[in-house]
């Protein structure tokens, strides 16, 4: 993915340690959101436009069914007009939308009984289960598409999460990744390379065949 | 760990070939539902409304790693328990679940007699605290939900709006 707005004008010294992984025109991010502020509706619509589809996968990577996922998906940017005038960092607005999906989804797997206390001293909560593939879709009417899915689905819960996250289109940026999931910055590249290496050779034997890529 | 470090650039090249095409996939098969994206775009327009002298009463963290509590609302057979803290003014929540619908028991503390507006994607429903600050809505349907809460005391004009949630 190459830069082609590299123009970086507003960004906080935080996000400034992980401008090389920042998605393309990440640094427009804080203008956006202070043009939203002001009023610019068009600015919104951008906003909008360029974080839903990470806000959308942070959501279905904590296994929201699709009418909750919709739910949250709502409250993350009913969250984000709310806190429009008071968000201390415009340029962190992405890993802003991440936390804020990422408690909403906790808070309901909490309430639904589906948040299982993990071993350890720390108990870090995480949840029981990804759900895996869309299959309340019905859309997925290629083999490829099912082989893909089915792959993913023999990984564990902590790579599908990872995964799926990294799914979003455009990529989030590591900082996001790490708000999104609770894993420290350091360790999303590792575990990002451990998970898709692992489902190549998951999908290697799915399909029987060592060498094909899907 | 150390393996993947000295991993080839072909096969470094590879695995970013293969999150390509997961990307593809999600893009293709779980897209961002169309109505979802409306309703994004149409929050702004509750920009213009909040920007009044509101307080913001947000959702405490407390209670989200509680794992008595975990243990307690496992089975879904316990009400939850929100609360929303603004300078001066809390309101709890407790939301019970009965099928399609839920059951609010709110209170506005201190005690006080006050509006409490619940505000949907789509519109609002008014009703009002007893002397205990205390409110009951029956029959809220799912979604997202917020509550604007104004104190009836003719001195102050406190107003606070919760932060949004998922009813």
């Amino acid at each position: 993915m190459v830069s082609t707005t590299a123009v970086v004008t507003r960004v906080s010294s935080a996000a400034a340690d992980y401008r090389d992984a920042m998605p393309v025109g990440a640094g427009d991010d804080g203008a956006l959101l202070l043009a939203a502020r002001r009023g610019e509706a068009d600015a919104w619509d951008a906003l909008v436009e360029r974080f839903a589809g990470r806000v959308w996968a942070v959501i279905r990577a904590h296994g929201m069914r699709r009418a909750d996922a919709d739910d949250v998906f709502q409250v993350t940017w009913f969250q984000l007009v709310t806190h429009l005038d008071t968000i201390r960092e415009p340029d962190r607005v992405g890993a802003w939308l991440a936390t804020t999906a990422r408690h909403e989804c906790l808070r309901l797997l909490r309430a639904a009984g589906r948040l299982v206390p993990t071993a350890g001293e720390n108990q870090e909560l995480e949840p029981a289960a990804w759900t895996g593939p869309p299959v309340e879709a019905g859309v997925l009417a290629a083999e490829r598409d099912v082989t893909l899915w089915e792959g993913l689905a023999q990984l564990s819960a902590k790579c599908q999460q990872l995964i799926r996250v990294l799914m979003a289109d455009p990529e989030p940026s590591y900082e996001e990744v790490s708000v999104a999931l609770a894993m420290p910055i350091g360790s999303i590249g590792p575990t990002r390379r451990r998970c898709l290496d692992g489902l190549r050779h998951k999908l290697a034997t799915i399909t029987g065949d060592e060498t094909a890529m899907p | 760990m150390n393996d993947d470090i000295v991993n080839s650039d072909s096969e470094e090249a590879e695995l970013d070939q293969l999150l390509a095409t997961l990307r593809e996939l999600a893009a293709r098969t779980d897209p961002v539902p169309i109505s979802a994206l409306t309703a994004a775009r149409a929050a702004f327009f509750r920009h213009t409304m909040d920007a009044e002298l509101i307080q913001l009463a947000k959702l405490t963290q407390a209670g989200r790693a509680d794992l008595d509590r975990l243990v307690l609302v496992r089975g879904n057979e316990s009400p939850e328990v929100l609360t929303f803290e603004a300078p001066g003014l809390t309101v709890e929540l407790e939301v019970t679940t009965t099928g399609r619908t839920r059951r609010l028991v709110g209170q506005v503390l201190p005690p006080q007699l006050a509006t409490v507006d619940l505000l949907r994607a789509d519109g609002s429903t008014v009703t009002t605290t007893d002397d205990a600050g205390c409110f009951v809505i029956y029959d809220v349907a799912p979604g997202p939900a917020s509550l604007r809460c104004q104190a009836d005391d003719d001195e102050s004009t406190l107003t606070i709006n919760t932060d949004w949630f998922v009813l």
